[in-house]
């Protein structure tokens, strides 16, 4: 995607350190917070509930623009390769369950329609 | 009692250990993506464990490697790789009653090696089989094999990530990997409308730069569930 120009194209290897260290912090926090806190915070009810929606939600957000790559000037995908084979992948996934068989199926059927297409 | 009952902290430790190996399969590849991808966004192989070792929670790891190979700022790439992690909020809080009785160094132990997967084995046996002693052991035992897995993943990964040539379109098994997750995550139709609203509002913003469009489709795909799920139809069985 482009970005505007006056931004710098890589990030220094502190920034990276950085991003790692503060990721690496906040999520020990997330994990440790309510172990620490002993029943004394609670979690708005709110809160927890629109919680519970957050991994379909973002793991979506993820998945389906990877595999439906549309043209920047319409709808058409771009690979239709990948668009078959993530289709298949979470067909995969729905029947087995099973990570390693969904990597593998769906690589798999990407590549055969890389080569087909 | 029944004669399965682990006696000792160490058995249901191992009992732990030995329920949650099934899943090694399946996420030592995970690992590996995660180590293949760290080297192709740029990262130092130090830096590639780093992340594994330092946030231990793949998606998020994945999620951060791709912006940090899109130069996105450092401040928005925490946000967004924190922003997948926010699940752990929901773990911490339902678990927080059977870690209680733990010293606070314990406490952090068991914080820092939570991911989904322990979270899920450890809750179920301690909330099912509330006889069973020793429910800290066996949470341990479930989830340390998982770090040992991701952190050894994680290196074969790294020793791969610069040797495979950019045909392979490695690239695409990172969302294997999340549709691996996702999957089981739509349980519902509350679920379904999350994830396709989600998915929907990100292609359509896609052309926002640094993957605004995963925090601003994430925060619709919550809504679209949330009102879903305070409107049950009639015909949607009321389940807590």
């Amino acid at each position: 995607m482009p970005e505007p120009a006056l931004l710098q194209l890589a990030l220094t290897d502190g920034q990276v350190w950085l991003a790692i260290a503060l990721t690496g912090i906040g999520t020990f926090l997330l994990r440790f917070v309510m172990f620490a806190a002993h029943g004394r915070i609670q979690l708005p009810q709110r809160l927890f509930d629109a919680l519970k929606f957050l991994p379909p939600a973002i793991l979506a957000a993820l998945v389906l623009p990877a595999i439906y790559r549309s043209e920047p000037s319409g709808w058409a995908p771009r690979e239709p390769a990948h668009l078959l084979a993530g289709l298949l992948a979470i067909g995969i996934a729905w029947r087995t369950r099973n990570m390693l068989a969904t990597i593998l199926g769906g690589m798999i059927a990407m590549w055969i329609l890389e080569i087909w297409l | 009692m029944p004669e399965q009952t682990p006696a000792t902290a160490r058995s249901a430790f191992l009992e732990g250990a030995r329920e949650i190996s099934v899943l090694v399969p399946g996420i030592f590849p995970f690992g590996m993506v995660a180590g293949i991808s760290a080297m192709q966004a740029g990262l130092t192989p130090l830096q590639a464990f780093g992340g594994s070792l330092f946030i231990f929670a793949g998606a998020s790891q994945l999620v951060a490697y791709e912006l940090i190979g899109n130069a996105a700022p450092v401040l928005l790439i925490v946000l967004a790789a924190l922003t997948v992690n926010l699940r752990f909020l929901l773990y911490s809080t339902a678990l927080a009653p059977l870690m209680a009785p733990l010293p606070l160094r314990l406490r952090a132990l068991c914080a820092y090696i939570m991911t989904d997967q322990a979270y899920a084995f450890g809750y179920r046996r301690w909330t099912e089989h509330p006889e069973r002693p020793f429910p800290q052991a066996y949470y341990m035992g479930a989830a340390l094999p998982l770090l040992a897995t991701w952190l050894s993943s994680t290196v074969a990964g790294i020793l791969l990530g610069s040797g495979v040539p950019d045909e392979w379109g490695l690239q695409f098994a990172v969302p294997l990997c999340f549709i691996a997750i996702l999957v089981p995550a739509v349980k519902d139709r509350a679920t379904l409308a999350a994830a396709l609203v989600g998915g929907s509002v990100a292609i359509m913003l896609g052309g926002l730069p640094w993957k605004l469009s995963l925090l601003i489709g994430a925060l619709c795909g919550i809504m679209a569930g949330v009102l879903l799920s305070a409107r049950p139809t009639a015909k949607e069985p009321g389940n807590a």
